[in-house]
């Protein structure tokens, strides 16, 4: 019995094989710039931001402290 | 043609045995469901939600997953690269150390065994004999692409190998342990490096289980069982570079607000929320593969399998990331949000694309027509069905239960019992057992359907 041989060239299209949609290179940028600013602004070493700062702080608001 | 080939044997082999395991995981499910409502559906101490809960996650993870994903890539690698497996005894020998390999780990489950790592509970005996055979696997997997006839590499033999790869690694590295008896041991890492290491293996077990593999069965399936080739090979490639690459830092959401360092934790957070961007390529590549001719959801029965599969895995890499962000996951750690989270991931995503994989592949293998698309639309729908509210029943309850726990009076106090806001469940939870007896039912009619294409597919071939 032959083995059913697939067309592997067939699984892609040939006109689009290129095409990268430009809505989602501009979500992948986007959201590459935003993990920058996102790194920055919650890492204690450069943004002195830290977590217990944040719990001491929405205490203080409350007045619970 | 009186048989079906060697490798075509050796595939059967491992589809039949995962839905052995799929059956006895899922009735396992509903059980332990019903155990959270009624506590008098515990029974002994080896039916008790504690242990039943892990082997519920266990074997459906390693029994139903890994064992379709074996005998899946097997049929698509053999494809893909034009000629037989390379060492078929050798699966042949793996499809039995496999199944004697989930029973054991099962049994010492029930037996209370675990090395209470969420997801790598197995204690390392056990752990031995999964890496043991997962070697065997990659072995034939490796193997057979490095000695391809093939020269293009399809986008789903890259899903494929670094799904062996991944998963070899994460594996071993979290289930290294300091050995204390037969029975028992210690994670090799401690406190904070040992939870750290954990959901680095926790999440990426996910992404290499029910992600990458899943993704090489789209991938394949999708163009094959519609005729409609792959919109962009580009896009295809680039999504799965980004997405390998960024999966393994993504661990640490798991750990906000705990002691890991902050840097940790927002490091973890960024990269899961740009994963959003590779998640998208596959949703947006597949879309626009059946873009051309739409009607192809009416007219071929497995369309809407992939197509309804990949909108969850789409909106679970929308839901997933965001859980990550700190404000998100404050208000639904640890509450049945998480479980929701996980359920349309695996009875949307995986279930959907991994039956219709296997409905085109039993086809295939018997060169014979689906026994009847009825029933497996029936399938379909009442899968669809069962998950979608499923999920949205813990979605409800959970943000209900997060809220509850973070409102507090003027003075400080909280302003709810635990006991409230556990009381709450009950009918949420009571729908869950609904909505997944049906899940199940559904389950049932593929397991029928499937069944019966073989029978009909063997009794035309004895008749030729």
């Amino acid at each position: 019995m032959s083995i059913e041989e697939d067309n592997v060239e067939s699984l892609s299209r040939k006109d689009t094989a290129h095409k990268l949609p430009l809505l989602w290179v501009v979500l992948f940028v986007g959201l590459i710039a935003w993990g920058v600013y996102y790194f920055f602004a919650y890492t204690p070493a450069f943004s002195g931001w830290t977590q217990d700062k944040e719990i001491e702080e929405s205490l203080d608001k409350l007045n619970l402290n | 043609m009186k048989e079906i080939s060697i490798d075509s044997k050796i595939v059967m082999g491992y589809i039949y045995s995962s839905l052995f395991w799929g059956v006895i995981g899922l009735l396992i499910g509903l059980l332990i469901s019903i155990q959270m409502w009624d506590p008098d559906f515990n029974f002994g101490e080896y039916f008790t939600f504690g242990r039943l809960r892990t082997v519920h996650t266990n074997v459906l993870a390693y029994g139903l997953g890994i064992g379709a994903e074996m005998g899946v890539f097997y049929y698509i690698i053999t494809k893909l690269t034009k000629r037989t497996l390379l060492f078929p005894k050798l699966a042949m020998v793996n499809l039995v150390i496999f199944n004697i390999g989930i029973l054991a780990g099962t049994i010492t489950l029930f037996m209370g065994y675990t090395q209470s790592l969420e997801y790598a509970e197995f204690e390392w005996p056990i752990d031995i004999g999964i890496v043991i055979i997962w070697v065997l696997f990659a072995i034939n997997v490796i193997g057979t692409v490095a000695t391809r006839k093939e020269k293009h590499m399809y986008v789903s033999l890259w899903y494929i190998l670094v799904t062996v790869v991944a998963v070899a690694i994460l594996y071993i590295v979290n289930n290294l342990a300091i050995i204390a008896t037969l029975t028992k041991s210690y994670h090799l890492f401690s406190g904070l490096n040992s939870a750290n290491v954990q959901w680095w293996y926790g999440h990426n077990a996910v992404g290499f289980l029910f992600t990458t593999p899943i993704l090489a069965m789209f991938y394949y399936f999708l163009p094959k069982s519609t005729n409609m080739p792959i919109y962009s090979h580009r896009l295809s490639i680039i999504s799965f570079w980004s997405l390998v690459f960024m999966y393994l830092w993504t661990g640490a959401h798991h750990l906000v607000y705990s002691p890991i360092p902050d840097w940790l934790q927002t490091l973890g957070i960024v990269f899961t929320i740009v994963l959003v961007a590779p998640s998208w390529g596959s949703v947006i590549n597949g879309y626009m593969t059946v873009q051309p001719d739409w009607s192809k959801m009416n007219s071929q029965y497995l369309t809407k399998f992939f197509i309804l599969g990949i909108t969850f895995y789409g909106l679970q890499t929308l839901q997933g990331p965001s859980q990550g962000l700190r404000a998100i996951s404050s208000l639904i750690h640890f509450t049945d949000w998480v479980p929701g989270h996980v359920h349309m991931g695996t009875m949307g995503w995986v279930v959907l694309v991994t039956t219709a994989s296997m409905y085109y592949i039993v086809t295939k293998i018997y060169n014979t027509t689906i026994y009847s698309e009825k029933l497996a639309n029936t399938h379909f729908w009442l899968v669809l069905i069962g998950q979608v509210v499923f999920s949205i029943t813990m979605w409800i309850t959970g943000i209900r239960q997060g809220a509850m726990w973070k409102s507090y009076n003027d003075d400080g106090t909280l302003m709810y019992t635990f006991m409230e806001t556990l009381v709450g469940n009950y009918p949420y939870w009571q729908m869950r057992t609904i909505s997944g007896a049906v899940f199940i039912v559904g389950m049932l009619f593929f397991l029928f359907t499937l069944i019966m294409t073989v029978v009909k597919g063997k009794r035309e071939m004895s008749s030729k």
